[in-house]
């Protein structure tokens, strides 16, 4: 176990050295950003001013190298568009998110687990039915579309909630339901297919034949089992997730990270989009961590392994 | 007929399906109106019940909605196809490869995999597009890029599988080469599962297309895609609901059904529900 | 509760699965009782119905997918049949206690074995914390786990397979039940271990005055255990009586069956100028042990160490083991699946050393039968495909009809109708599936066939005519066999020679009726009296008395020493 969690810990910072040096390939390839950056009547010498302040003349593995010494002190450069330091941009775009993103997953479990553990224990009566159904609907809804609908819906036509911004209470409500109805559709089924799976063991049926309570051996004994393989989809489901939230912040113009992130992406911004995808990377080998250690607590196997 | 396909669910994916190819084939021929036509004075009509008219209504410019979505199919379709079997055969080829070889080779291809799935992903098609251009190969290549995890673990997971398996076991044993025993063994088991994971998957790429289309990084106008038909609505949801309402509908339908038709395609493959 | 009269009493029950056209009759119109602290044998082969009707006791079936048309299920005079679920509770696992096949995988894999215990006794007890630990740790010493204390807290992965079965009797004897109903409780575990759970579980019963329920497909536990048998097939219940009628006098054809069922006969004698086959010196296996953070090679695992053996023409040697002997890897080796060390020789050719491509055409004289048939066969390929495969491999006969022929002769010369064979493997039963796998290895005409396990998977019936096919055709062709086996019974009914193995490596040897009549290590006699104490005796009961030194009658396994034998069972 000690092994896992040191090879996953070693993996954080391999990860990232590899994704960053992608990206800034990337944006190397794709061309000159000082040209967008000035007006479109600057002269050469401007440009080639311009270059020398921000170090675009020198070879490129002499940037990325100065990008990644810089990067390890948390220095992205400074933001081209709103010159502030990069990192500064988006360390102040991460609450919203981890608002945004802790809502709508706390939402979804709190919906998925009973509905997919009764839709398994019930298979194919009514709570079954509605189980699938909604799962089909949130995996096939586009979450851009969801969102439209509910602003349509409770912001135009009722005037109950924001339509966006962040800030008062209900102006969370909107996206983290449609962040979450999308999470909650995975998760729903991940639940639902591991629980049916856990119930048609052998060790259930010794629980029933030891004269057990429905609940203890639907609760204790089937979920104690289908929680494992319910995380394990559920941390392999995180990369689903950040693009729900990218879109989501999209729509519902919510100040977060993927907001941040596509506006610097739009605007050339290139000190900010390495720093936000260096602070992704960083969030989703965290969420693995996390499920790793997860399994340690959960399953006795992999504990004393 | 097999009992797999006399559900309603099977039906109603198979239909949808059917429909959304349809359209993407016919488009020119059963459009009623030319997608393309603006129409100052025609803006924001509202859906009628006439054929003849704009049954769905009409866009900002007056354009007819109705035509739109049925040229919008094509879109959906291309990448969809396009994109899926770029990363079934991508997926493929490193599942097999990782798992014929095992051992370092093996672990570091699927180590690559688990990375990919950690991986903000969405940026970096973002990131692409934004500065590649966000042309139909554009979208293709980079929703193709995306999808390959799930062949590659299932083409690994076989492979080993296989290779301890008696029968393949017993084919060695019985002298068979490796090739013979890729072709004989691994292939036949290989096509359907990835048939069927592909179809499942061709929702997901369809999604992502609208998504890439709505925050404008998607195929580039005026060529109608449902996920910029959203996009364009959006600022006159309040006064123009239909413009929003029937894109996004095509989109759910279309993945719905694409996963029904996955969830049958796995039933008919399966021996023990055959 | 009735004084006096049958604990259980079952009448016309019947079952079914599904409804409308996909209804299936699994049990029809079955009767039968149990007194207080009598033992039923319920017997039958796959598919006969005793499980279900195990299982119906205890109203355990998948309700509402399972059903009963008919019947009445009577424990200490209540009604079971539709009681409401929360009477039905308080009866399971305190008035009736039931364990399984599978003990590895009854326990819940991710509670300790203590939490296992402590439930069932607060769920009807309502025992408090310690109270329940404390009468925990009662029941393992109960059931003989060694080293109870740290047992309690073990989880069942790290158990080994007869552990786990005694912490399942613990956790089914927990609340003093007057029932036990055991389905197959010893057919997964091992021949010795076998024997000591079924001491145990006459122990106790004796002990607890406990009356037994005892499903089995093996007649020769029965025959131990039972006071009375029903014998069932196809769902219904052909005959019953006391043991020791039924078995002196079977009435009921499918019975006499059964008993007939035994493998029998001789081997055939091998001519002493038969020319060997095969001849290996010295093989050997190792398997590294990784530890540590960068896992490092810290040890390893001897899997077979030094074991030597040749084959004749025309000869079978049985190789005999328990799990975890050995004996598979053995046969691998032999073939060359894997390489270890040592030398073979096939023919009299060394092919040691010789590179695996050089090796692949002469793979067609020696081949491999497999245990399980369903993983043998390729689910995906029709029979004439499977057993066609060896031929396009070698280039054997023209494709066409000259290959049709020979599919053809190998499929009649197994009994499998050749008409059939356009059809898929999921088309057959479990014996014809090995005749299929027999079948896809006799059309190469091999000189060697090493055969791992290839009747263990099946019913005792089916067992038998796989050795009668075996043996005819090895007496039409004089086919080498290697015969690896846990069972010494179809071991002696085919072997003219026998290897015992444990932990890797030969613990006695010998030609087969002298190594049966009088096996000398310690080792192959407690392996033979566990396998064959449950046979009816004298019978085949080689002289233990007298004739060796050391070689006392054991003491009947009842009474199994103190702390159970490790080395088998150990975890």
């Amino acid at each position: 176990m000690l092994r896992i969690l040191l090879f996953r810990l070693l993996q954080v910072p391999v990860v990232v050295l590899v994704v960053s040096f992608i990206v800034f390939l990337f944006l190397t390839a794709s061309g000159d950003p000082v040209r967008l950056l000035l007006p479109m009547e600057a002269s050469d010498a401007d440009v080639e001013a311009m270059r020398r302040t921000l170090g675009f003349d020198r070879p490129f593995l002499a940037r990325y190298g100065e990008f990644l010494l810089g990067a390890v002190q948390g220095d992205f450069g400074t933001s081209l568009r709103l010159r502030r330091p990069a990192i500064d941009v988006v360390l102040d775009a991460l609450p919203a998110t981890l608002e945004l993103a802790g809502a709508a997953l706390l939402l979804a479990t709190l919906i998925s687990l009973p509905l997919g553990i009764m839709a398994a224990v019930r298979r194919n009566g009514i709570i079954d039915w509605v189980a699938t159904t909604v799962s089909v609907l949130g995996q096939s809804m586009p979450i851009f579309w969801l969102g439209i609908l509910m602003i349509l819906l409770f912001s135009v036509t009722l005037g109950w909630l924001p339509a966006s911004g962040r800030g008062h209470w209900t102006a969370l409500v909107m996206p983290a339901v449609a962040l979450g109805w999308y999470m909650n559709a995975l998760m729903a089924r991940m639940t639902r297919t591991a629980m049916v799976e856990v119930l048609g063991q052998p060790y259930i049926r010794t629980a029933r034949a030891k004269g057990l309570p429905q609940r203890r051996v639907v609760l204790v004994h089937a979920f104690g089992n289908a929680r494992i393989p319910i995380l394990t989809v559920w941390g392999l489901q995180a990369g689903a997730m950040l693009t729900g939230t990218v879109i989501t912040e999209t729509v519902f113009t919510w100040p977060g990270l993927g907001r941040a992130s596509i506006y610097a992406v739009q605007s050339r911004d290139y000190p900010v989009v390495l720093a936000s995808i260096a602070l992704f990377t960083l969030i989703f080998l965290v969420i693995n961590l996390l499920v790793d250690l997860l399994y340690f607590v959960l399953d006795p196997r992999v504990r004393r392994a | 007929m097999p009992r797999s396909l006399r559900n309603p669910k099977a039906l109603v994916g198979i239909a949808i399906v059917l429909a959304v190819l349809m359209a993407a084939g016919l488009a020119d021929v059963i459009s009623p109106h030319d997608p393309f036509r603006q129409s100052l004075r025609a803006r924001h009509v509202a859906p009628e019940f006439d054929l003849a008219g704009h049954f769905l209504g009409t866009d900002h410019v007056g354009r007819d909605v109705l035509s739109r979505i049925i040229h919008g199919a094509r879109i959906s379709v291309l990448v969809g196809l396009a994109a899926v079997a770029l990363s079934a055969v991508l997926g493929m080829l490193i599942g097999l490869v990782a798992g014929y070889y095992g051992g370092f080779v093996g672990a570091f291809l699927m180590r690559t995999a688990d990375i990919k799935l950690a991986m903000p992903m969405i940026l970096f098609a973002i990131a692409w597009i934004a500065f590649f251009g966000g042309g139909l190969v554009s979208v293709v290549i980079v929703i193709g890029l995306w999808g390959w995890v799930p062949y590659a673990r299932y083409a690994r997971s076989l492979v080993v599988t296989l290779r301890e398996s008696q029968f393949v076991e017993a084919s060695v044993a019985m002298g068979a080469s490796s090739a013979a025993i890729m072709f004989r063994h691994v292939a036949p088991n290989l096509i359907g599962p990835l048939a069927v994971i592909a179809t499942l998957q061709m929702g997901e790429a369809v999604l992502l297309e609208s998504a890439l289309s709505f925050l404008g990084l998607g195929v580039q106008a005026p060529t109608p895609t449902w996920g910029s038909m959203v996009a364009d609505g959006r600022s006159y949801v309040d006064s123009a609901w239909w413009t929003v309402t029937f894109p996004g509908l095509a989109i759910t339908a279309f993945v719905m059904g694409a996963s029904f038709l996955g969830d049958t395609l796995r039933d008919l493959l399966d021996p023990h529900t055959r | 509760m009735a004084e006096g009269g049958p604990l259980l009493s079952v009448r016309d029950l019947s079952v079914s699965f599904g409804s409308g056209a996909a209804e299936v009759r699994a049990v029809e119109g079955v009767s039968f009782e149990i007194g207080p602290g009598e033992t039923l044998g319920l017997v039958g082969e796959s598919g006969s119905g005793k499980s279900v009707t195990a299982l119906s006791v205890p109203q355990l079936l998948p309700y509402p997918h399972a059903r009963h048309p008919s019947g009445s299920i009577r424990f200490e005079g209540a009604e079971l049949v539709g009681a409401p679920e929360h009477r039905l509770q308080r009866i399971r696992g305190n008035r009736i206690g039931m364990i399984f096949q599978e003990p590895m995988s009854s326990l819940n894999p991710v509670m300790t074995v203590g939490e296992q215990i402590e439930e069932v006794l607060q769920a009807h007890q309502g025992l408090d914390r310690p109270a329940a630990r404390e009468r925990a740790l009662v029941l393992l010493r109960r059931v003989r786990l060694p080293e109870p204390e740290r047992r309690l807290r073990s989880y069942p992965f790290e158990l080994s397979g007869g552990q786990a079965q005694r912490a399942m009797i613990a956790v089914a004897l927990a609340n003093d039940p007057r029932l036990l109903i055991a389905d197959e409780p010893t057919t997964a575990l091992d021949v010795t271990v076998q024997a000591q759970i079924l001491g145990l579980l006459r122990e106790l019963r004796e002990d607890l005055g406990l009356a037994l329920m005892l499903i089995t497909h093996d007649l020769a536990i029965v025959r131990k255990m039972a006071d009375r048998v029903c014998v069932m097939q196809g769902g219904r219940i052909v005959e019953t009586g006391s043991t020791a009628a039924l078995f002196a006098d079977p009435r009921h054809p499918y019975t006499r069956m059964l008993l007939a069922a035994e493998p029998r006969g001789a081997p055939v004698p091998v001519p002493a100028e038969a020319p060997v086959v095969l001849q290996a010196e010295g093989l050997g296996m190792r398997f590294p042990i990784r530890s540590g953070l960068l896992r490092r090679v810290t040890g390893h695992v001897q899997a077979v160490r030094g074991v030597s053996l040749s084959v004749r023409e025309g000869q079978t040697v049985g190789v005999v083991g328990e799990s975890g002997s050995g004996k598979t890897t053995l046969g691998r080796l032999l073939l060359r699946l894997v390489d270890g060390e040592g030398r073979i020789r096939f023919d009299g050719a060394d092919i040691t050393g010789r590179p695996r491509r050089a090796l692949r055409p002469m793979r067609r004289a020696f081949q491999i039968v497999f245990q399980d048939p369903v993983s043998a066969l390729s689910p995906r390929m029709r029979v004439e495909e499977i057993v066609g495969e060896g031929l396009r491999i070698h280039g054997i006969g023209a494709p066409g009809p000259d290959r049709t022929a020979r599919i053809e002769a190998a499929l009649a010369e197994v009994g499998i109708d050749p008409a059939t064979r356009r059809r898929f493997p999921h088309e057959f039963s479990g014996g014809q599936r090995q005749r299929i796998a027999i079948a896809r290895v006799l059309v190469l005409k091999p000189r060697l066939i090493v055969l791992d396990e290839p009747t263990s998977a099946l019913d005792r019936s089916v067992q038998a005519q796989i050795v009668e096919l075996l043996r005819d055709l090895q007496a039409r062709h004089g086919i080498a066999y290697v015969f690896i086996s846990h069972d010494l019974a179809v071991v002696r009914a085919l072997a003219d020679a026998v290897i015992v193995m444990k932990d890797g490596t030969v613990v006695e040897s010998g030609p087969a009726a002298g190594l049966f009549a009088r096996p000398r290590h310690p080792y192959t006699r407690s392996l033979f009296r566990a396998a064959f104490e449950l046979e009816p005796e004298p019978a085949d009961d080689p002289p233990q008395g007298g004739a060796l030194p050391g070689a006392a009658p054991g003491p009947e396994l009842a009474a199994p020493p103190q702390p159970a034998p490790t080395g088998t069972e150990g975890g």
